[in-house]
């Protein structure tokens, strides 16, 4: 008798035998190759038993996050597949604070015009200090998440990457609100804050020390501070008048 | 209900490249595991996962849906591994030209299998296998590897590994049977003690 060859017999238990009718036949009656093909099968079984490391479930999300900017898709203005729901509903509170406060401002009556020695800015009645506190709370947050990428390593990128992403959405919809106010300063500030946000947002690790270093030699954590400082003054200025 | 492999391709093809992430995120997982066990290694499995997903996006419009779509992904994961392989074996003759082969490396590192299992430990024997096993395909040249991990673990036809390799029916069976041949001889003292 003939006993089959090894590649014959893996052949067979892969199920790409040529002769499978044949092979099967000579099985039946062949204690020996039946031992034989038992073996392969244990080797091939404690192959299978050969572990992977794992990967969170974020991983999809991650690979794309890195991938986007590379396949030069921008972040949507509003996208709720990649938005948690915490992140939607804090978007979508932003946007009601910033479109209310829009059209508050247009249909409540103005106070009595009085002459005002405000010199940058438009923002001054009850509709305009509900966007100059969602603009602080956005500087300040915008700072502490610039100032934790700026230090961070790549290992943490995808937590800063996150925040960014939400502040970013927050940030287009108050720099497009004053501008619409006529407050060409504090949209100026937003608008370069955008620019390290979308870097921030869309950054690989290896990018990372690049955009800290621009960030370290445009000054923009300082300028966020001053311009942080403008807001709360100005807010403080306002409230006296508020409560008059 | 969730978007077809098919649907989130035609919104891609429709100019929304948002539909990828459709994609990405369904094969992520699969694609790094498959990367992984080519590569033995996770920075270059997750390289492999990036590098992949990037030349898919950019030859989509070539997709033209004979075979399953994660079947074209393996396809662009094995080239682009292989080419990768060749790359840095190629830099590695650059820089080292007068290295020579250790003795036995042709058919691999010839570690002797053991004949006794090591210690009652299971946990610890669980490692030693798997460290066992990470040595043994490690054994396997690049294309080997790539076909035996193609149809062992991702379960393709000797076909549709052929086309992905761009090998001959034959060439690709030879490439599994050798594959299994040399993992049979280095996991010979191991085989028995697993089971």
């Amino acid at each position: 008798m003939t006993h089959l060859t090894e590649e014959q017999l893996v052949l067979y238990y892969l199920g790409e035998s040529e002769e499978l009718a044949a092979a099967r036949a000579h099985l039946d009656d062949c204690a020996a190759c039946r031992a034989d093909l038992a073996a392969v099968q244990r080797t091939l079984n404690l192959v299978s038993t050969w572990e992977t490391p794992e990967r969170g479930p974020e991983y999809g999300t991650q690979v794309w996050n890195q991938l986007r900017p590379r396949l030069g898709i921008r972040a949507r203005f509003f996208s709720f597949q990649w938005m948690s729901w915490t992140r939607a509903a804090s978007t979508a509170a932003v946007a009601l604070l910033v479109i209310g406060a829009y059209f508050l401002g247009r249909v409540s009556p103005r106070p009595t015009p009085e002459p005002r020695t405000v010199a940058h800015n438009q923002l001054s009645d009850g509709t305009d200090r509900m966007l100059l506190v969602s603009v602080g709370d956005h500087l300040e947050q915008s700072q502490r998440v610039l100032l934790e990428f700026a230090n961070t390593g790549s290992q943490e990128l995808p937590l800063e990457r996150d925040s960014a992403e939400q502040l970013l959405l927050d940030n287009r919809l108050m720099r497009q609100s004053l501008q619409r106010a006529g407050d060409r300063n504090m949209a100026s500030v937003l608008e370069k804050l955008e620019r390290f946000l979308t870097e921030a947002a869309n950054a690989r690790p290896e990018e990372l020390p690049e955009i800290q270093r621009r960030m370290a030699d445009e000054g923009v954590l300082f300028q966020l501070r001053v311009a942080n400082a403008k807001i709360r003054e100005r807010q403080r200025k306002l409230l006296p008048t508020a409560s008059n | 209900m969730k978007e077809s492999d098919g649907a989130a391709i035609q919104r891609v093809l429709a100019g929304d490249g948002d539909g990828f992430q459709v994609l990405v995120e369904r094969y992520s997982h699969a694609l790094f595991r498959l990367a992984y066990r080519m590569t033995g290694n996770e920075a270059d499995a997750d390289d492999v996962v990036q590098e992949t997903f990037l030349r898919a996006y950019r030859s989509l419009a070539n997709y033209d849906g004979r075979a399953a779509f994660s079947t074209w992904l393996y396809r662009i994961a094995s080239n682009y591994t292989l080419d990768r392989i060749s790359a840095t074996r190629r830099r590695a003759e650059i820089l080292h030209p007068l290295d020579q082969k250790p003795e036995g490396e042709e058919d691999g590192r010839a570690w002797q299998p053991v004949e006794q299992a090591p210690g009652p430990d299971r946990l610890l024997l669980s490692g030693e296998i798997q460290v066992r096993l990470a040595e043994a395909m490690e054994e396997l040249t690049p294309q080997e590897r790539t076909a035996f991990t193609l149809r062992h673990f991702e379960d393709l036809s000797i076909e549709e590994i052929g086309n992905a390799l761009q090998l001959g029916s034959n060439a690709t069976r030879n490439s599994i049977f050798r594959a299994v041949q040399k993992l049979r001889r280095n996991l010979a003292g191991w085989a028995g003690v697993a089971s």
